[in-house]
């Protein structure tokens, strides 16, 4: 178990700068996620805490001792690949075993782990088969065993669900959450999945083009994003986005956007004044929308606007509901009490204590 | 009759593109291979007497393993073979890795690699005939320092390289490998270049040095490689022809000894004796080296 800490970390590929000033402290025992779209990093951050990647400059301590230099070797790491990496020529046993052998155990030792992780990741019966003969699962939990074989100080996991079907994926997941919890090592995990994200970590690092954008809790990532890319990159169905602009009318300031005037909630007036009549965007999760029969909040003249259905897509408990407004597109997620219809005049309420405010040009969030 | 010959034309016509395709290659392996074989084997048993031929016979067997020249000439096979045969894979396995990094200009590299193939075998060796000429060749000129580039004088009179034995047989070595080499080398390479970077990286982390990934990983997954090196260029080395037949001319190997029993003896139920017996040398190695390899992987992989 162990510390990482990342101090204004460059990373340089030729003439590409992959990775900006990146500065992240994961504490012992933590579960850090690292998310964001393809090519914005997160896997080469990860090989550099492994050592299979240089850093061009800025230190990386591993337990307080600047690692830099530290050969992958030496770090007492471990790492799941995304493509597992298994050795093909090594049955399930030998697999796992590779690394304590690597590190001169003791013959009865090894066995003694090689037991142990098998027995955690229910993988009896399958010690001497060749990974060619597992299936995508099982080849899945060997190369974890494999790692968590070894005690590692840090365990390191890139994309380790994305080669699995979404019920295999659904399942390790929870897998990943019990292991942990009973091992409780630090953990650094690579995904471009938000869900998978923010359903395993103690603490989110969303970056993209090679600069974390926020670290937080899921919860407070989700809740209140500090810019408008985490806004638009955690949750799902994605937040809605609004060209709007800020204005003022009876001393009170309102947000205008496709033909309506909201009122901003009253925590949040001090820190929209300095962008009055100035144009900014304006964001809202579609589950924040309500019919107007089925609000959570009360329906006022300040939060209510009519609407046109343009398309109903039934999901089970709610109904995904495509609406326009003056030529806007925007979703909300409806009851489906509600039964709403296509080309159907409905009201919505906006709750507006959950909405975003996002400056134009720094994008980045006025009122969190 | 007339519904067998019916089924039979249907089967024709059914199947015609097949026939056509098969028909060159069966006309080939009957007419290279099994005729050849057959004839080789019927004169190897053929014993020619004053009154009649004689089959079949084991005399041709029995006066072969009577000459002294088919035995000096047998374990000189053995020789070129077992030294031949790893060295080349060596070589080969060395070349393979230098090559398997990326470096500036590496293809250019690798086509030079690959030039020994593009030279005719016969050209290699008057080649290597000239430069192990005795005296005045140029190996011997620049081991006796009559170069300036190389001012040691490591030998004191010129050695008649193809005069002994030994020397002439390693010289052949010397031109078959260098030849041959580039084939190792790209059936390493291949194999090389199938193994994910990934797995190099997963032992790395796990603590593998240098030497143990080397160990561990790479030779056991490079075995289907090295097996099928080893069984082809094994066959290639028994019956290797031109550079002994030009390099250890007095000195013959099974291959070039067929030839003289032809030629000189004028006697090619020998000559096919000695062909059979050859034949016979490499199935049994053949087998030999696979069972080796299929032990050898197992040991390897074991923890």
């Amino acid at each position: 178990m162990a510390t990482v800490k990342f101090e204004q970390v460059f990373k340089r590929f030729g003439r590409n700068l992959v990775i900006k000033n990146l500065n992240l402290i994961i504490k012992d025992g933590e579960f850090v996620t690292l998310v964001g779209p393809s090519g914005c990093g997160k896997t080469t951050t990860l090989r550099m805490v492994a050592g299979l990647e240089d850093i061009t400059s800025g230190k990386l301590y591993i337990d307080d001792i600047i690692a830099n230099d530290v050969p992958p070797q030496k770090r007492g790491l471990a790492m799941v690949f995304q493509s597992y990496a298994l050795f093909p020529h090594m049955t399930v046993a030998e697999n796992i075993g590779f690394g304590l052998k690597i590190k001169k155990y003791r013959k009865d030792e090894i066995i003694k782990k090689i037991k142990w992780a098998i027995e955690l990741l229910n993988l009896d019966g399958l010690e001497e088969r060749l990974p060619r003969e597992l299936s995508g699962g099982q080849r899945q939990r060997v190369a974890l065993a494999r790692a968590l074989v070894l005690e590692p100080k840090v365990l390191l996991l890139d994309e380790p669900l994305s080669n699995l079907d979404a019920k295999l994926r659904l399942k390790m997941r929870a897998e990943l959450k019990r292991i942990h919890r009973k091992l409780r090592s630090t953990v650094i995990y690579v995904t471009h999945d938000q869900v998978e994200a923010m359903s395993l970590s103690d603490k989110v690092a969303i970056m993209n083009e090679g600069s974390i954008f926020q670290v937080g809790r899921p919860t407070d990532v989700y809740n209140l994003p500090e810019n408008l890319f985490v806004a638009g990159f955690i949750g799902s169905p994605t937040m809605n986005f609004f060209d709007a602009k800020i204005i003022k009318k009876d001393e009170k300031l309102f947000i205008e956007f496709a033909g309506a005037k909201l009122l901003i909630p009253k925590r949040y007036q001090k820190k929209c004044a300095n962008y009055l009549n100035k144009d900014v965007i304006f964001g809202i999760r579609p589950e924040n929308i309500y019919e107007k029969r089925f609000s959570k909040i009360k329906s006022v003249k300040e939060n209510t606007m009519d609407v046109i259905v343009d398309v109903v897509e039934p999901l089970g408990d709610r109904d995904m509901v495509e609406v326009t407004k003056e030529g806007i597109e925007f979703s909300c997620l409806l009851e489906p009490e509600a039964k709403v219809k296509p080309d159907e005049l409905i009201k919505v309420v906006f709750d507006l204590s959950k909405s975003h405010i996002f400056d134009k040009d720094t994008k980045k969030n006025i009122i969190y | 009759m007339f519904k067998k010959i019916k089924i039979l034309s249907y089967f024709f016509k059914k199947n015609l593109f097949a026939i056509l395709i098969l028909t060159p290659a069966v006309i080939y392996l009957v007419g290279f291979l099994l005729i050849i074989l057959f004839k080789v084997v019927e004169l190897s048993l053929t014993h020619i007497t004053p009154k009649a031929p004689l089959f079949p016979s084991v005399y041709n067997f029995i006066e072969l393993s009577k000459n002294p020249e088919f035995k000096e000439a047998f374990f000189r096979t053995i020789l070129f073979t077992f030294i031949g045969t790893p060295l080349e894979l060596l070589i080969g396995m060395v070349a393979a890795f230098l090559l398997a990094r990326e470096f500036i200009a590496r293809g250019i590299i690798r086509s030079l690699f690959i030039l020994p193939l593009a030279i005719p075998s016969i050209v290699t060796a008057i080649i290597l005939y000239i430069m192990f000429d005795y005296p005045g060749g140029h190996i011997n000129n620049i081991l006796m320092g009559n170069h300036s580039f190389f001012p040691f004088k490591v030998i004191s009179y010129p050695i008649n390289w193809r005069g002994s034995g030994f020397f002439a047989i390693l010289v052949s070595i010397f031109g078959k490998v260098w030849r041959d080499m580039p084939i190792s080398m790209l059936i390493i390479l291949a194999g090389l270049q199938s193994i994910e970077k990934d797995q190099y990286e997963a032992a790395q982390t796990m603590g593998a040095g240098a030497m143990q990934t080397f160990i561990k990983i790479t030779l056991p997954l490079l075995t289907p490689a090295i097996s099928t090196l080893l069984i082809l260029r094994s066959i290639e080395m028994w019956k290797e022809f031109i550079f002994p037949f030009i390099l250890a001319g007095s000195y013959p190997l099974l291959a070039t000894l067929i030839e003289r029993a032809y030629h000189e003896w004028r006697d090619p139920y020998e000559a096919s004796t000695i062909a059979l017996i050859l034949l016979v040398l490499i199935i049994i190695s053949t087998i030999l080296i696979f069972y080796l390899l299929k032990w050898l992987k197992k040991r390897l992989v074991k923890i």
